[in-house]
């Protein structure tokens, strides 16, 4: 039988080379560390980012999943699961701290109507999410934001698909009225 | 004043569902007819798409620190230390404190603590020990031992 290698061909698969650094990684070594975190920081953070809505707190939380994720290493029994484990701590980490976040905000002001660019519009949205409880905001995000499957989403979050979908219709609801509100057309 | 048509229900319910599935042909002819003859859930649809098309644009692009891997290796270099504290939690201080009680417990109540009160327990032992050296069995030795005295 032919393979790739006897032509000198190195046949990389990503997932396999995961599972091999997540073996590494239980045996103390420092590289494989190095190397999980390279490969999924930019996931964590992003994510993390348009979850909470602050650059500075994403990367708090984003510390804090890998941190969790490596010290709870034992628990994970497919090390193949390891990108999902870590990506559940974080969705996780982050709904914690949005229901927090919204028992502060809760008290502030109602978002305002405002006429301009990008940045301000940013800034509008921000508002309007944070009028929507973590668990539709979570998955308004994941899904329009972040582009994730039913299924993904299901899976970050710990809940049956059917829970994502209405979920997910009421967000959706609740958004466009909130912005119909603050915008006034 | 409002007007709502028969079927603006339904209209409601399939433009947040035609996000995220095909409509069947039927369910998109009536889609297309409604919207034709419904001013308001026309409206309501551009509402829709404008607030999820924000929703989208509103993406942060992420801004990761330099020194974000370091900062991560060195706290998890800390965690051998948070490891061996774990072993002074208080579930297995009050788990020893309680097994220590208990068995201080069952010596009091079962007596055998007693003998210390009593001269201890060494002098117990010692007379137990002095009592039996009088009947201390002789020793047989083999034929082929000789003691010289």
């Amino acid at each position: 039988m032919i393979d790739a290698q006897s032509y000198g061909v190195v046949v990389v698969d990503p997932a396999a080379q995961e599972r091999h650094w997540v073996v590494r990684c239980r045996k103390g070594d420092e590289t494989a560390l190095g190397f999980l975190i390279a490969r999924h920081r930019t996931r964590l953070i992003r994510t993390a980012s348009n979850l909470l809505r602050d650059r500075h707190e994403a990367e708090d939380v984003a510390q804090e999943s890998f941190l969790k994720a490596f010290r709870e290493l034992h628990k994970l029994r497919d090390d193949r699961a390891f990108s999902g484990y870590l990506y559940r701590i974080c969705v996780r980490l982050c709904m914690d701290r949005l229901r927090l976040k919204r028992a502060e905000i809760a008290e502030f002001d109602k978002a305002t109507p405002s006429e301009g660019g990008a940045i301000e519009n940013k800034v509008l949205i921000e508002k309007l999410l944070a009028q929507l409880p973590a668990d539709l905001r979570t998955t308004l995000v994941l899904r329009e934001m972040e582009q994730l499957s039913y299924e993904e989403v299901a899976e970050s979050m710990k809940v049956p698909i059917g829970t994502v979908r209405s979920r997910l219709h009421t967000a959706r609801e609740r958004f466009r009225k909130l912005w119909i509100e603050a915008v006034g057309e | 004043m409002k007007i709502r048509l028969f079927g603006c229900g339904k209209f409601r319910y399939l433009a947040i569902e035609k996000y995220d599935r095909d409509l069947s042909p039927r369910e998109n002819d009536f889609y297309r007819k409604h919207r034709e003859v419904c001013f308001g859930c026309m409206r309501y649809e551009q509402q829709g798409t404008n607030a999820m098309n924000l929703v989208r644009g509103a993406m942060i692009e992420p801004e990761i620190s330099e020194d974000f891997d370091e900062k991560v290796l060195r706290a998890l270099d800390k965690q051998p230390r948070r490891v061996v504290f774990g072993y002074w939690s208080p579930t297995y201080t009050g788990a020893a404190v309680a097994a220590l009680a208990i068995l201080a417990t069952i010596q009091l109540v079962t007596g055998s603590g007693l003998n210390f009160y009593k001269g201890g327990p060494r002098q117990g032992a010692y007379n137990k020990f002095s009592s039996s050296q009088d009947t201390l069995p002789n020793l047989v030795l083999p034929n082929s031992v000789s003691v010289n005295h």
